[in-house]
């Protein structure tokens, strides 16, 4: 499932495949089991959590994965990251905490809000995106 | 503090300089204090792990394999680099403490406090000490690399781990910047009330000093 560049998503965006964004989302992205990868074209402003997470864009916001976070050369993350495994690649920029006590699942389920390192942009109240 | 700085970069240009790779130069070196570093943070379940540099991966991974640490990033050249870029170098020193007081005060197991000090002046790096200082708990230990040579030039240094004992120095391209070098002595009182563990000059001309907080 691709999110291509012109899409603009405000709200929750969920589901059950593996998914690709190439575009805009604020809000939330939640697929608890598959990999959501973050294209170089996207931009992200939400808090996300998926089984794998994959990095190429832009993400402002905590991301929270149940396996591996892969933030990759071109890849800009400013926000706190929850994974038992964590790489991030030469080239890549970062601002956040990171936490790799295997917290990521534990922090999915407890869906608490880790201390974001800059400050979201407030999540709109827009349509409810859900991808199955 | 300006004359820290070659004030060639102009204000908004654009990010770091183009970076070819015959300008990268790498050494290896051996370490004694990171062992110790590494075992003061081991005998504690999950610590606070502070690093001041630009992330590097291998470093993420490799404390977060070894100490199943929480790691903050805040990436003090960031500031460094803008204070040079917007000509404001009397911002710094409050954009450091800023950076570094994101933590809370007694609440960092461990520091990794590489290639930093060497851009500042002495105000700016007595103020960043004494908030090191306070954000570390006690026990806590405080890992750090100095430049021992002063010079100029457009380069700065990436620490890469490559294992308990063994840290791989990158020289890389950066913004044109005059590098201080602080007296072995200066840098101990700096972190007054802090204990020196360790201090040992690495083949590099890199000064490693370990400290605890009691």
């Amino acid at each position: 499932m691709n999110i291509g560049k012109s899409v603009i998503i405000k709200g929750e965006l969920s589901g059950s495949e593996d998914l690709t964004i190439e575009g805009q989302v604020e809000g939330k992205i939640e697929l608890r089991q598959n990999l959501l990868t973050i294209g170089p074209n996207a931009k992200i402003k939400a808090q996300v959590f998926a089984k794998t997470v994959v990095v190429e864009g832009q993400v402002h916001g905590n991301i929270s994965a149940g396996e591996r976070i892969d933030i990759r050369d071109k890849g800009v993350v400013e926000g706190n990251l929850a994974a038992p495994r964590v790489a991030i690649a030469d080239g890549a920029h970062f601002r956040g905490s990171i936490d790799m006590q295997g917290g990521g699942a534990k922090a999915i389920d407890n869906a608490a809000e880790p201390r974001p390192a800059s400050t979201p942009t407030p999540i709109s109240s827009g349509p409810t995106a859900v991808a199955r | 503090m300006s004359r820290l700085f070659h004030w060639t970069a102009k204000k908004g240009d654009s990010a770091a300089p183009e970076r070819p790779a015959s300008l990268i130069t790498e050494t290896l070196s051996t370490s004694r204090a990171l062992p110790k570093f590494i075992s003061a943070l081991s005998h504690q379940s999950a610590p606070l792990l502070l690093d001041l540099g630009p992330v590097v991966g291998t470093n993420v991974s490799f404390f977060g394999d070894r100490l199943g640490c929480k790691m903050m990033i805040e990436d003090l050249h960031e500031e460094i680099e803008a204070a040079i870029r917007e000509r404001t170098p009397e911002s710094l020193s409050g954009r450091l403490t800023s950076r570094v007081s994101d933590a809370a005060a007694g609440s960092v197991d461990g520091v990794l406090c590489w290639d930093i000090f060497n851009y500042l002046d002495r105000t700016s790096a007595r103020q960043l000490a004494a908030s090191l200082r306070a954000v570390l708990r006690p026990k806590g230990v405080l890992h750090g690399l100095f430049g021992t040579v002063a010079q100029s030039g457009a380069t700065r240094t990436r620490f890469i781990v490559q294992s308990d004992t063994s840290v791989k120095c990158r020289t890389e391209p950066w913004v044109p910047v005059t590098r201080q070098a602080f007296q072995t002595g200066e840098i101990t009182r700096m972190f007054e009330g802090l204990t020196v563990v360790e201090s040992v000059l690495l083949q590099n001309q890199t000064r490693e000093t370990l400290f605890r907080k009691p």
